[in-house]
């Protein structure tokens, strides 16, 4: 072989300190290490670089141990050569050769702990680069800046495709564009020597290099990692930028910045989401050799035999090992699942929602005209259930597809979050919880502008500035949490800073300047009531006008537009500590759990969740103020206002004989409220419709729904109802 | 990390290694353009050199004397002689007194980072 | 020429003859029981289940202020497209009679009148002469867009 006999010759001409050859041979040493992957030879051998390294200051023992590495050589050349028996004896020769090599050395080598680490481990271990790291940076102002621009602008570009690449995952240009995007800015740093730069933008670099390779798929999450790493560099830029570009004091700040968890997570993806082959597998585990590996991939060429029956067939791996490798194959196909994705439309998807609607309104009428002619007709029982539970689930499949996780818009946040934080010169953390949770399309579209101004508004008014925040005893970085979940039949989006809080009294002042309450009326005002003021058109309570609050979006806007998608919002507070943001949304427009029940001639649905309990009761109980139509219900050890939901409607009320009343207990705001109906025909899913533009008016109604019958039912909204009585 | 010691007194070969060695990453180098001026610096930085390279030939103290003043308070720290074809019988009169080991000019760069790498750890 | 373009539906209202452009209608569907919408402005009348869709109906006599007259069976609703700046959606239209489709060629319609017509001429698209009466050819999307009782009948009550 070559390799060897340039080894070989090395080590005949060797010269008792010769550098150059001595580091030579330590190279073919490894060379030829290498070639024995997974074979017993290669744990054997595995320490003679190290040997050979150490021999290279002490001159003295250079001739000695060159040659105890000739026979080393010479019974590796045996070993491959023997056959099983004989190869276990050769091994043992070897043996014995590296086991002199070392007593030598260490006999000769006072420190032996000093054995070189793997270059990587170290640094992973370390806590974050040195001043060493950086001594290669360039001291040249007009370069660093320029620098700064042009990574600026490839950030931007990166981030920018990276969302569209959310939605066009396999798009090889755009994932191209990405990786260049990373490929300029780790070329630059690493020539003016920007090292934490350069190396996470390498690793980035990677893992599009990957992706591009259709090795690995660009899942949301990893596209969620990618944007922390490009938050990552801007901050690291930043610093360059916070300090003028000049070169020593970057250098002392960018020993404070540790990248390297961030660094090492990049590389732990690489290694286990990668798409690998069996062979790679069982390679990379040392049940296979690199040669073995090559003559089956050989075979396989020739026959149609698959890889795991070739390794079966030449005994080469041990079945049990063969299983755990596919198994462990599958596992990564698994986590890389290759999802396609089919582009449609908002506008295609809402009308198939509608007609989906109106697809099981026709098949629960078809089914109850088809009971009443039961005699006349023959249809079979199984050709009208079937048709039952083919619409359900296309109703079910539809109704998914119209749902996407928050994930995109948390996002979005995100960068606004930021960017922010940035125009005001604020350092502010943004926590993420929830991004999985899934809501309705045309929900999540409405609720990016309100969720939006709500953040600017935070890091606007609710955090302070970093030296505020010092002297008031709090983190110089302020913090955002941002999360989603389910609660009930709706979702609850939570956003809370832990900044300066709402001064109550400030927003009281405005209240009374503003004449929207008497002086005296103040002591009758809840938080609850005060909080609502902000909300009103031209409410601010901002000293100063800021870039960033000075859009001219108020929360009257906020407000507006959630309600426009059924959501309601709150307002907590507490001066010096917090302000939270809670909104509540309707998990979907389309369908929701509905209690049916009958006033004067119509239907109406009520909103199940909110329905706390149903009660009869005698109207005698019922207490009454000089107003008759007030009356009060004591139940439960609260008084409950009683509404007659025939006056809301306008329906005609006709009393009941036995002067009982049937009504729906309500908890809607944190209050309760009895409703007073005819009769009750119970729960039920209902397809909300719209009722037009014409009926808009009504604010009471989210809509009407259709039932079995053909009836018409029209869908309370309680918001609308409750100001309506009101 | 530890500093590689460079003495030499041609401006082009401290410059070529110099750049060689930045170029893997070894960035602490203090260079010397003769033998007393070098005793000086490895003297300064007593403890924290990590390798030192001499050329053989050079004004006021040659190498092979460098050699033996280095040797006579570090005791550790490697040195490699930068040499000539023509040179190589100073070599042994260098070992002698101390240094570790010996490089034959010219050599190629990649080679030479191969051998300081035997002796520094990154 | 586009031929539905020029093609208009004539129904009655008392004893006037009213077009709308055939383009904008959907449909003519007979009477189905209304579900009524209380409070609900006195001519919108309530909403109809139109195979799975729920469409408001308007009654043509009382949105022209006109006097109510009791729905039969023979009762006619015409089914229209009005388009919004927001969106486009249906109502139902309560009239007396549908009479004919008839073609009317541009340039036979005359502007609106500005004397002799006291409603707005901002409802009206335009008046053409048929059989010798008069056709007052309606703009539905303005008419449908007011809230108010289109005071529409002003001629009409001079003329009886």
């Amino acid at each position: 072989m070559l390799l060897k006999d340039n080894i070989k010759k090395l080590m005949d001409n060797f010269e008792e300190g010769d550098a150059l050859a001595l580091s030579e041979i330590k190279d073919e040493c490894q060379n030829i290490i290498q070639q024995f992957a997974g074979d017993p030879l290669h744990e054997v051998l595995g320490s003679v670089p190290a040997y050979i390294q150490i021999c290279a200051r002490i001159p003295s023992i250079q001739t000695q141990c060159v040659e105890l590495v000739k026979k080393i050589i010479t019974g590796v050349e045996e070993y491959q050569q023997a056959n099983e028996e004989d190869k276990k004896k050769a091994l043992k020769q070897i043996k014995r050769q590296v086991n002199k090599l070392q007593s030598i050395v260490e006999k000769n080598n006072k420190d032996l702990t000093t054995l070189p680490k793997p270059q990587e481990q170290q640094k992973e271990e370390a806590k974050g680069y040195t001043l060493e790291d950086f001594s290669h940076l360039v001291d040249d102002y007009k370069l660093l800046q320029q620098f700064f621009s042009e990574a600026t602008e490839h950030l931007d570009s990166a981030q920018f495709v990276l969302l569209e690449l959310e939605h066009d995952s396999t798009n090889k240009e755009l994932i191209n564009t990405v990786f260049r995007n990373f490929h300029t800015i780790k070329g630059s740093a690493s020539f003016l020597g920007v090292k934490n730069i350069e190396e996470i933008s390498h690793a980035m670099e990677d893992i599009f290099a990957t992706i591009r390779d259709g090795k690995m798929i660009l899942t949301r999450e990893l596209v969620d990692v990618i944007f922390y790493g490009i938050e990552t560099l801007r901050t690291v830029l930043d610093i360059m930028q916070s300090y003028d570009f000049k070169a020593e004091e970057i250098k002392k700040s960018f020993t404070t910045v540790n990248v390297f968890p961030y660094i090492a997570l990049l590389k732990k993806i690489l290694q286990e989401y990668q798409y690998k082959k069996i062979g790679e597998i069982l390679q990379e585990e040392g049940k296979l050799t690199p040669v073995q590996l090559q003559t089956v991939l050989e075979k396989q060429k020739e026959t149609d035999k698959k890889f795991g029956e070739i390794v079966t067939e030449e005994r080469l791996v041990e079945h049990d090992d063969l299983l755990a490798a596919l198994q462990k194959q599958q596992k990564l196909k698994t986590k890389i699942k290759k999802i396609g994705y089919v582009k449609v439309s908002n506008e295609k998807l809402n009308s198939l929602i509608d007609y989906v609607g109106e697809l099981v309104i026709n098949q629960s009428m078809l089914k109850q005209e088809i009971e009443k002619n039961r005699g006349s007709l023959s249809i079979s029982e199984r050709t009208l259930s079937q048709a039952d539970m083919i619409t359900s689930a296309i109703k079910d499949l539809v109704l998914s597809m119209g749902m996407v996780p928050i994930e995109e818009i948390f996002n979005k946040l995100r960068v606004v979050a930021r960017n922010t934080a940035q125009e005001l010169h604020k350092t502010v953390f943004i926590e993420v919880h929830g991004e999985e949770t899934e809501l309705d399309r045309n929900v999540i579209e409405t609720i990016y502008d309100p969720l939006m101004h709500i953040i600017r508004n935070a890091i606007d008014h609710g955090i302070e500035s970093p030296e505020e925040r010092v002297k008031a005893g709090k983190d110089k970085v302020g913090r955002i949490v941002l999360s989603a979940e389910h609660k009930g039949s709706g979702i609850e989006i939570v956003i809370t800073d832990d900044g300066r809080g709402i001064d109550i009294h400030k927003v009281l002042d405005k209240a009374i300047a503003m004449q929207l309450v008497k002086k005296e009326d103040v002591t009758k005002l809840t938080e609850k009531d005060i909080y609502n003021f902000m909300f009103l058109p031209g409410f601010s309570t901002s000293d100063n006008v800021t870039a960033v609050s000075g859009r001219g979006v108020g929360l009257d806007v906020v407000k507006k537009s959630l309600e426009q998608i059924h959501g309601r919002v709150e307002i907590h507070s507490e001066p010096g500590k917090y302000t939270r943001f809670i909104i509540k949304l309707p998990l979907t427009l389309a369908i929701i759990e509905g209690f049916v029940t009958i006033v004067g001639n119509n239907k109406y649905v009520f909103p199940f969740n909110s329905i706390e309990e149903i009660l009869v009761f005698n109207k005698n109980i019922l207490q009454r103020q000089e107003n008759a139509r007030e009356s009060i219900l004591y139940h439960r050890e609260m008084h409950i206002p009683v509404i007659f939901a025939h006056e809301i409607f306008k329906e005609d009320y006709k009393e009941r004989d036995d002067d009982r009343l049937l009504s729906l207990i309500f908890a809607f705001d944190q209050a309760k409220y009895c409703v007073v109906v005819d009769s009750i025909l119970g729960k039920q899913e209902i397809v909300v419709k719209s009722l037009g533009t014409m009926l808009n008016e009504y604010d009471y109604f989210s809509g009407g729904t259709i039932f079995g019958d053909g009836s018409i039912g029209f869908v309370v909204d309680l918001q609308g109802f409750i100001d309506a009585v009101k | 990390m530890k500093k590689i010691v460079l003495v030499d007194d041609s401006d082009v070969i401290l410059d070529i290694v110099s750049q060689a060695l930045k170029m893997y990453g070894y960035e602490d180098i203090l260079r010397a353009k003769d033998g007393q001026e070098g005793l000086q610096v490895i003297k300064q930085n007593q403890g924290n050199i990590a390798l030192c390279i001499f050329d053989v030939n050079m004004p006021k103290m040659d190498g092979i004397s460098l050699v033996k003043e280095v040797r006579k308070f570090d005791n550790t720290t490697p040195i490699i002689m930068l040499t000539t074809e023509t040179d190589k019988s100073k070599i042994i009169t260098a070992k002698e007194y101390g240094a570790t080991g010996w490089i034959v000019k010219p050599f190629e760069a990649e080679k030479f980072i191969k051998v300081v790498e035997m002796y520094v750890t990154k | 020429m586009d031929g539905s373009a020029n093609k208009y539906l004539i129904f009655t209202l008392e004893k006037e003859r009213y077009a709308i452009p055939i383009a904008k209608v959907q449909e003519v569907i007979s009477y189905v029981p209304i579900t009524s919408l209380h409070e609900a402005s006195e001519f919108l009348k309530g909403v109809i289940n139109l195979r799975g869709r729920i469409i408001p109906i308007i009654d043509m006599r009382l949105k022209f202020g006109l006097q109510a007259k009791e729905y039969t069976e023979r009762t006619i609703f015409i089914i229209v497209d009005i388009v919004t700046a927001k969106d486009v959606y249906h109502v139902g239209l309560v009239v007396d009679a549908v009479q004919d489709v008839v073609e009317i060629a541009e340039d036979k319609i005359e502007k609106t009148p500005e004397v002799g017509f006291k409603f707005k001429s901002k409802y009206l698209q335009g008046i053409i002469q048929l059989q010798d009466t008069m056709v007052m050819i309606l703009n539905f999307d303005s008419i449908l867009a007011t809230e108010d009782v289109v005071e529409i009948a002003e001629k009409i009550e001079t003329n009886v």
